[in-house]
């Protein structure tokens, strides 16, 4: 997120009445709360594969989808950062509209032609330094035959920025933090910070106590759920 | 020039171990800043800031959730109405190897 850290629990969003607000972020993942990871699956909704949604360049606008939400708020977030931007609507938004742009990010890593990060024989990692240039073996810097500097660029897409809709109500905007956003316990594409698993019982042995119909006995838990429970204190679990 | 108070300092939570700390009163403050750190080696510890109107916290309410690894700090302040009568911190340290040693400290201007 680009804004300066919000206050705790969250701060008021200075928006006006029927317009909308642009906000300037720097985010991978977009939740919304439908309670249903199969509703807006084209949303980014509980996707943290990358396979299963990688952002595309483009602008792009939600209204009837948004009709699906359940309670009204909204979070953006970059998993390899451990800032989490939620946004709390007091009116449920009727309109979203979020830019997805290429954006140059400061290091990068080498990899081989197959994805696999390049490491050396003790396990350390190969970065490019972004503010050197290509050198020959002299060490004069490599230029093309009209004399520019070839550079390295590592770009990456992300969601650059929000464009919300308040109707006629306001917006707050509040943070958490999590030093491991993208962690996901149970293998459920919903990330732990979203959380709220069932657990179940178990007997001495390590199996799982079933009942005569083999059903679970379960403990309903929040696994960890950091978001859920910041927003369930305020009326905002799906 | 701001005062401080600790709701927990350099405590140590096992793991799998869980503290709740006292309340502290911080009812009338005009500005209350918190800091929060893990020097411990825990991979995985929720620290939660909660606040109520009462003592006994009969009706409680969420300010924030911190979930660190291992030496993580974070800081924040209160926005204005929203700072409770009284605070405390719920820690939870869900790395089931190593311990978390927690600092939570409360910074106002109206401590002297």
């Amino acid at each position: 997120m680009k804004y300066t850290k919000p206050p705790i629990p969250f701060k008021r969003l200075k928006v006006i009445p029927g317009r909308s607000i642009v906000l300037k972020t720097l985010g991978k993942f977009l939740v919304i709360p439908t309670g249903d990871p199969d509703i807006l699956p084209e949303y980014n909704e509980y996707t943290l594969d990358s396979n299963r949604l990688p952002l595309e360049i483009g602008t792009y606008t939600l209204t009837d989808e948004l009709k699906n939400l359940k309670t009204f708020w909204i979070v953006i977030y970059d998993p390899t950062e451990t800032g989490i931007d939620f946004f709390l609507f007091t009116h449920k938004p009727k309109k979203l509209e979020y830019v997805v742009s290429n954006v140059e990010i400061p290091t990068g890593q080498f990899q081989t032609a197959d994805g696999i990060n390049f490491i050396t024989a003790d396990g350390m990692k190969y970065y490019v330094n972004l503010a050197s240039q290509f050198q020959t073996a002299d060490g004069a810097n490599f230029v093309t035959a009209d004399g520019v500097n070839y550079v390295i660029k590592n770009t990456d897409n992300y969601i650059t920025s929000l464009i919300l809709y308040p109707g006629n109500g306001s917006i707050y905007h509040g943070q958490i933090t999590h030093n491991n956003p993208s962690l996901d316990s149970d293998s459920d594409l919903v990330p732990d910070i979203f959380g709220k698993a069932p657990y179940h019982f178990v007997t001495q042995d390590g199996n799982y106590f079933t009942t005569a119909d083999n059903a679970y006995f379960d403990v309903l838990s929040i696994a960890d759920g950091s978001i859920t429970k910041l927003l369930e204190a305020y009326g905002m679990v799906i | 020039m701001k005062g401080k108070k600790y709701l927990c300092d350099s405590v140590t939570i096992a793991a799998s171990k869980t503290l709740s700390t006292d309340p502290i009163k911080t009812e009338g403050l005009t500005q209350l800043d918190i800091y929060v750190w893990n020097e411990g080696t825990s991979n995985a510890c929720t620290i939660t800031i909660k606040g109520s109107s009462t003592l006994d916290a009969a009706l409680e309410r969420t300010l924030a959730v911190y979930t660190f690894g291992a030496s993580h700090k974070d800081g924040d302040s209160v926005e204005k109405g929203y700072i409770p009568r009284y605070i405390w911190a719920e820690i939870v340290n869900e790395d089931s190897l190593n311990s978390a040693i927690v600092t939570v400290q409360l910074d106002s201007q109206d401590w002297n």
